[in-house]
């Protein structure tokens, strides 16, 4: 449809754009769009030595536009490097509804790109649904259990794949919101796990955020443009969390002022520089690396009584 | 029909009535809340996506929780919105008028769904 209002494209100077980027002032085509996101992917996975050119990479994947959009476009760079090798690992916590359909949605999309899948889930590896554990403790808030049981799962999956590299979708955004979170939380021990490039750790794979420099409106978009499948139904734990305070925040101040999401993310990379985190050590129990003492699966565990 | 005074005399003006015919797509989560992918709404005049997003929102008010941001009068922090695929912020946003017969396509950018 030719609305004749949208401007020419400030890449190609030919086709009409359909994307408005407000922080740098592009007008972008559908083409020069996906283009642009692609060779932001890379710059960054290059900027942070994310992989090596014979790494198998462990995908996270849970049907979600991001996890999705990053498939594709690792999928696509994956050519540049012809023995590096592609899984995807999803993670079923049990959230019945929800989950369901964004494990269709994934196992699709893998089915269409040729990609192997493995699934790993919290009944298997924790003797209880995310749904069963909720069920006896929302004091704490859902998302503190299935953000580190998650985390936790992702990494089980890497290593059974014999994955060296983990990569998950997290967007610009998420990167904004944890810096908000640590700042909030007066918690810069965790300003090390804020590198985008992460690092390996004893039984941890290295898990490596190739969008971190992607607005969560962009991922949403190249899904809409790649025609994929999106989920219609929301995390029913989601709203329970405080990064929505901060992702609810980190909106309006970029709808207000944009390039605020950069300049937070900018800023956690600095602070992540000056702080050079707490040693790990291993946890007594499970022998995972931790910050010291416990390991954090281990003390939700011990608590919810599983 | 219009009716109007002229002078003491009622005249009868035959006026045609400007009826635009917009259909909505809604994607992602917002899916679920707004009771459906796809709907179809008439305006009389000359609508913007305001007026569009607004009228969407009417009687939905679980749509409105997610899909409007109070604090800043407006769903884009929480959505892309497409005029006939041309995201709206690439226009003149929600004051963009939408044409009869386009499609306005509403997609949640929230994580988690």
């Amino acid at each position: 449809m030719n609305l004749s209002l949208a401007p020419v494209c400030t890449r190609c100077k030919s086709a009409e754009s359909v994307f408005h980027r407000p922080y740098s002032g592009e007008r972008l085509c559908g083409g020069c769009f996906c283009e642009t996101l692609v060779e932001r992917v890379k710059r960054t996975i290059n900027r942070f030595e994310m992989l090596e050119h014979d790494s198998r990479v462990a995908v996270g994947v849970s049907g979600g536009k991001d996890s999705l959009t990053l498939l594709r476009v690792l999928h696509g760079i994956e050519g540049d490097w012809p023995n590096s090798e592609l899984v995807a690992v999803c993670v079923d916590e049990g959230i019945k509804g929800y989950r369901d359909e964004a494990l269709g949605i994934a196992e699709r999309s893998c089915r269409e790109l040729g990609v192997e899948m493995k699934i790993v889930t919290f009944r298997e590896l924790f003797g209880e649904t995310m749904d069963e554990i909720a069920s006896r403790d929302r004091e704490l808030g859902t998302c503190s259990y299935c953000g580190v049981l998650r985390r936790r799962a992702l990494n089980e999956a890497a290593r059974a794949v014999g994955a060296d590299r983990l990569a998950t979708g997290h967007n610009l955004d998420d990167m904004a919101q944890t810096v908000m979170l640590n700042l909030l939380r007066g918690d810069t021990s965790r300003a090390e796990g804020f590198d985008p490039g992460g690092r390996g750790l004893g039984t941890y794979v290295r898990r490596v955020k190739p969008l971190c420099e992607v607005p969560e409106k962009e991922t949403a978009f190249y899904a809409y443009l790649n025609g994929f499948e999106f989920q219609s139904v929301r995390c029913p734990y989601a709203e329970e969390a405080m990064r929505s305070d901060a992702r609810r925040f980190l909106n309006q101040m970029e709808h207000k002022r944009p390039g605020t999401k950069f300049i937070v993310y900018q800023t956690g990379l600095k602070l992540a520089s000056r702080e050079p985190g707490e040693v790990a050590g291993l946890c007594p129990i499970c022998g995972a690396p931790t910050a010291g003492g416990v390991c954090r699966v281990c003390q939700l565990t011990g608590r919810a009584g599983i | 029909m219009w009716l109007s005074w002229h002078g003491t005399e009622l005249i009868r003006e035959p006026v045609s009535l400007v009826v635009v015919r917009v259909e909505i797509r809604v994607l992602g989560a917002f899916r679920s809340s707004s009771g459906g992918a796809v709907d179809s709404l008439c305006f009389a005049g000359k609508p913007t996506v305001r007026d569009v997003i607004l009228r969407l929102m009417e009687g939905r008010p679980e749509l409105r929780s997610t899909l409007w941001d109070e604090a800043v009068g407006s769903p884009m922090p929480n959505a892309l919105i497409m005029l006939g695929g041309v995201e709206v912020g690439n226009l003149e946003g929600l004051e963009t008028a939408v044409p009869d017969g386009s499609q306005v396509l509403v997609l949640s950018v929230t994580h988690g769904g």
